[in-house]
């Protein structure tokens, strides 16, 4: 009898080892105090950032940000969509606002353990119709939906890294936009 | 044949000999390396033993977050991100302790900014500062601290080199700056300000500049008031290593610092007040100034405001005789109180223009209750009762692209907007022109909030479109006497940025010409129309 359990046990373990091997147990890398407290915190940095600078004047588009969590949860990589026109202060905004979440990730896990993360992208719209003439057309500007989409949009997902995946090809998780805006 | 064979032997002979060499060489190096690192000091390897037991370093740059609430951060924790460099100590002796002091370890670099306002400029640049560690022992305890002086543009004269001639126990007779004490851990100390030379105190550097945050309280008697000025620092750090930014931090607020001082008029027993008016019975105007804290020792200007001295420098700060700076810790005066950090509270409307007659506009749109229309509900609805949107109405100077404009809406916050009118644009506009440009603006922060109520249309397209006859209705339940045609002249005039084409047909549908609308609101603007404020 005391034999027969231990075959079960054993057999029941077996079955349990096969059931489970070739899987993978994965954790996407998050915000420590998650997704809500994220978007928080990258409007408030990014505010704090904004302050800092000179907006830019008559001028409408998108730019995306795209980056990796390292294994120890801080940022490792960082390029940005390459739309002609982006005005570089946009850009630095955003990348001191990325940097400050340095540390405050909890990597990425597979089978326990630590790994660099899938992308994340974080849009900024920016819609500064602010110091626009009579009559001139703000730079970068879309055209609006109901005339399709503009074909300058597909220029929004090329980055800077030379990585030549267009982000419809990336796995990537993506983030709630930043916006930035200032009008008369 | 044994010709050759000596040869292959002596090849194999100078290969081995180069080898063996190599080995020698290598090894040499290696010798060499260790003998370019001297011994620490007993001194110094005892506080290397206790800062490392005190500050482990845990791999990782995490720090403590807060996102809770508006003023809640991180502490900037120094001993994650930075080493000191013990290899290249200074040790004395000063204020009666045993003081290490310790350059960061080569490779990094911390850049330390300061301001007065979350929102406003540095006044004192990043570029401008240089870190150091102090071991201070005092025969049984240790106790550790990051240094940071920031030099000031004034002194340093474009000249970066100024920055390392000022260390704890040495300072430059003209240095002009601060020195910020934190504990390793991120932990503010103290501060002290200098400028020429010479500690002041903050409110003197806060009110040299335009954007701080500075708030005078008045505690009013007969003819004495107290007043209370209370200055926010704030720190911004970049962590460099081998020239990368691999870290950024701030601004923080980490201290308020205030002044006291009372006043008095010298209006001798009358009402008074906060203006001093000199024409009472008293001492003919003149201004007698005290302050609650010891009197200043410091010789030299004081930089007066108005009746208030604030150029007032804490006499028991000790100089340590040496021409260094202040040690971290002292007993401070009530002159120069560090308080605790305080947070902002969840505003929803905020006004806090100057004009009193656009302050009053403002007030009676948010809360007078006789007035009833879409702009008010819009604003009291969205703005003033959802604690996560706010609208805050400011007023300054707008510059560049805006010089000319008469308002401003922009927001870097999802659900925050700031309203700021352009005060001299404004001067002389009558109270129908403030009020539509109000509204106009409201219109603004409500379609940034509402973004998909717009979409597909720039915003004045939208609001020419779909909130005309509300604002004109807004404008008639305030001035009842305001005709119909200035109310849509004064309308239309912020759309003027428009294409002709569109700006045309909906001038057009009013029965208008743009020189109408021009002209009208040209005089309600330059107050030779309507009402006056």
């Amino acid at each position: 009898m005391k034999i027969q359990s231990s075959n079960l046990l054993f057999f029941g373990l077996l079955i349990m080892f096969f059931s489970t091997y070739g899987q993978t147990n994965t954790q996407e890398a998050k915000f420590k105090d998650g997704d809500a407290a994220l978007t928080k915190f990258l409007d408030l940095k990014f505010h704090e950032e904004a302050v800092k600078y000179e907006w830019p004047t008559c001028t409408i588009s998108a730019v995306f940000v795209k980056f990796t969590i390292d294994s120890v949860g801080n940022i490792k990589t960082l390029s940005f969509s390459e739309l002609k026109g982006t005005p570089q202060v946009l850009k630095t905004m955003l990348r001191f606002t990325i940097l400050k979440t340095n540390g405050l990730w909890i990597p990425k896990k597979i089978n326990g353990k630590a790994v660099e993360s899938k992308h994340f992208i974080l849009p900024l719209i920016y819609d500064m119709e602010s110091g626009c003439k009579i009559n001139s057309q703000p730079l970068g500007s879309y055209k609006p939906i109901v005339n399709g989409i503009d074909t300058d949009l597909l220029y929004m997902l090329d980055f800077d890294d030379s990585s030549e995946k267009k982000t419809n090809q990336l796995e990537c998780i993506l983030l709630r936009p930043l916006r930035l805006f200032s009008i008369n | 044949m044994k010709i050759s064979k000596t040869l292959v032997t002596t090849k194999l002979y100078a290969l081995l000999l180069l080898i063996v060499t190599g080995i020698i060489i290598n090894s040499c190096r290696k010798d060499s390396k260790n003998l370019s690192v001297p011994p620490l000091s007993p001194a110094v390897a005892l506080a290397k033993a206790w800062y490392e037991s005190t500050y482990k370093s845990t791999g990782s740059t995490n720090s403590k977050l807060v996102t809770d609430a508006i003023g809640a951060h991180p502490t900037f924790d120094f001993s994650q991100h930075v080493k000191p460099d013990w290899q290249h100590n200074s040790s004395y002796t000063r204020y009666s302790k045993n003081v290490i002091e310790l350059p960061l370890e080569a490779g990094f670099k911390i850049n330390t900014g300061i301001g007065t306002d979350p929102n406003g400029k540095p006044i004192y640049k990043q570029e401008y500062s240089r870190s150091s560690f102090l071991l201070l022992n005092d025969g049984k305890n240790y106790d550790a601290y990051v240094m940071t002086i920031i030099a000031d543009s004034a002194y340093l004269k474009n000249d970066l080199s100024k920055l390392a001639r000022n260390k704890y126990n040495k300072r430059d007779t003209d240095f002009g700056g601060v020195v910020l004490y934190y504990k390793p851990n991120g932990t503010y100390v103290s501060s002290w300000f200098y400028k020429h030379g010479r500690l002041i105190d903050i409110s003197t550097l806060a009110a040299s500049q335009p954007n701080v945050t500075k708030k005078t309280q008045g505690l009013q008697t007969n003819t004495v008031w107290i007043d209370e000025t209370c200055v926010t620092i704030t720190q911004t750090v970049n962590v460099y290593t081998n020239g990368q930014l691999t870290y950024s931090y701030g601004p923080y607020v980490v201290s308020n610092s205030c002044t006291y001082s009372i006043v008095d008029d010298g209006n001798n027993g009358s009402s008074g007040g906060a203006s001093s008016g000199g024409t009472g019975g008293g001492a003919g105007g003149s201004t007698q100034t005290q302050t609650p804290c010891p009197p200043s020792t410091s010789s030299g200007n004081s930089l007066t405001n108005g009746h208030l001295v604030v150029d007032q420098v804490d006499p028991t700060v000790p100089s340590g005789g040496d021409g260094g700076f202040p040690p971290p810790t002292t007993n401070q005066s009530p002159c120069n109180v560090v308080t605790k950090v305080t947070q902002q509270s969840v505003i929803n409307i905020t006004n806090s223009v100057n004009n009193p007659c656009l302050r009053a506009i403002i007030t009676q749109l948010t809360s007078d209750n006789t007035i009833q229309t879409d702009v008010t509900d819009i604003l009291r609805n969205t703005f003033g009762v959802n604690d996560q949107v706010n609208i805050t109405f400011g007023e300054a100077v707008l510059t560049g692209a805006n010089s000319t404009t008469d308002a401003n809406t922009s927001g870097s916050q999802l659900n925050n907007m700031d309203v700021v009118f352009n005060t001299p644009m404004i001067t002389n506009a009558t109270k129908e022109f403030l009020l539509e440009t109000t509204m106009h603006e409201i219109f603004h922060a409500y379609l940034y909030v509402n973004p998909a109520i717009s979409r597909g249309f720039s915003q004045h397209a939208y609001m020419i479109q779909n909130y005309v006859n509300a604002e004109v209705t807004t404008l008639r339940a305030v001035f009842p006497n305001l005709s119909v045609h200035d109310a849509e002249c004064l309308v239309l005039a912020g759309y003027g940025d428009l294409d002709p084409t569109t700006l045309n047909t909906a001038i057009v549908l009013y029965n208008l010409t743009i020189n109408d609308v021009i002209i009208t609101n040209n005089l309600y603007k330059s107050g030779n129309k309507g009402t006056r404020c």
